[in-house]
């Protein structure tokens, strides 16, 4: 058998037709199928979460103050002749306090 | 006309840009084009009725998810076709066994055929690789030619040559068996009711 006679063989049979219901389902779900939104929507919504989580939380929290500082920038604002621009120089002046290094006690011991 | 459409004609889509434009028509077109086509192209890829119909189904709705885009494909029976071929080799991937009972994929198309005939045709496609078959199937039933299949499925023309011969090869020993004389006879009705 030859491969026209094989050919001939198989064309005188064909692959069957799609139920006529498939046009209608297949449509159905195209229409309903969603609108995709480009790639980087996902990341830049999820940054956008985080930078307005951040900024709400950021504005809430109250800077932590140093009394013995405090105490500094009043002395020297006073000296300064009093007045909001001499607290605000004594604010540029006054160091903040660094924090205080670990005793040997509370440190961990090197190997 | 439906199932008139030819292989290279396109159906530009790139000025159809509102929803309700969208949603109606030009998929109903393609539909009407390609759609048939495209479910016998999924059948004898899977065997299996239900799953191609699901693989038109999911092509249509990436379709229509494209063309939603802001510069829309031109869509031909080829981009189709492409789409349906991903599917159903992403259904075979999963699939670890057929869920439902395969209905006849082959239907007769000539007076003289046969139901014994048609059978023996389909149970040899089915035992084919997937590779030949595909290859059988679009070399004879939509007369496409090598180069034309190569393109198809990424394949050199000479690979495309040697799946049709295996294909072919083994669809003659189940058509002609081995006759105990030794002489090949023709399987199917027609011979044993001439």
């Amino acid at each position: 058998m030859h491969h026209e006679e094989l050919e001939a063989a198989l064309r005188r049979y064909r692959p069957r037709d799609p139920r006529p219901e498939l046009r209608r389902r297949v449509l159905e779900a195209a229409r309903a199928a969603p609108a995709e939104m480009p790639w980087y929507w996902g990341p830049l919504a999820a940054a956008a979460i985080v930078v307005l989580w951040t900024a709400v939380h950021a504005s809430r929290i109250e800077p932590e103050r140093d009394p013995l500082r405090d105490m500094q920038v009043a002395r020297i604002a006073e000296m300064l002749g009093g007045g909001e621009d001499a607290a605000r120089h004594a604010e540029l002046i006054v160091p903040p306090r660094l924090p205080e290094p670990l005793t040997s006690f509370g440190a961990e011991q090197p190997w | 006309m439906p199932g008139s459409v030819d292989i290279q004609t396109r159906i530009p889509l790139a000025g159809v840009i509102s929803r309700e434009a969208l949603t109606t028509d030009p998929l109903a077109d393609l539909y009407d084009a390609y759609g048939a086509r495209l479910f016998r192209y999924a059948s004898m890829l899977l065997r299996d009725v239900s799953a191609a119909e699901d693989a038109v189904q999911d092509a249509f709705v990436h379709l229509a998810v494209a063309i939603r885009r802001r510069h829309p494909p031109e869509v031909s029976y080829a981009y189709l076709a492409a789409i349906v071929r991903n599917e159903c080799f992403t259904v075979l991937r999963r699939r670890t066994r057929r869920s439902h009972e395969p209905l006849p994929l082959l239907e007769a198309a000539a007076p003289d055929a046969t139901e014994e005939e048609r059978v023996i045709i389909e149970s040899a496609m089915a035992a084919l690789p997937l590779e030949q078959r595909e290859v059988m199937y679009l070399k004879v039933f939509e007369g496409m030619t090598f180069q034309e299949i190569a393109d198809r499925c990424g394949i050199s023309i000479n690979t495309a040559g040697s799946r049709y011969r295996y294909a072919a090869a083994a669809l003659r020993r189940a058509l002609t068996p081995q006759s105990p004389g030794g002489r090949d006879a023709p399987r199917g009705t027609r011979s044993s009711t001439s």
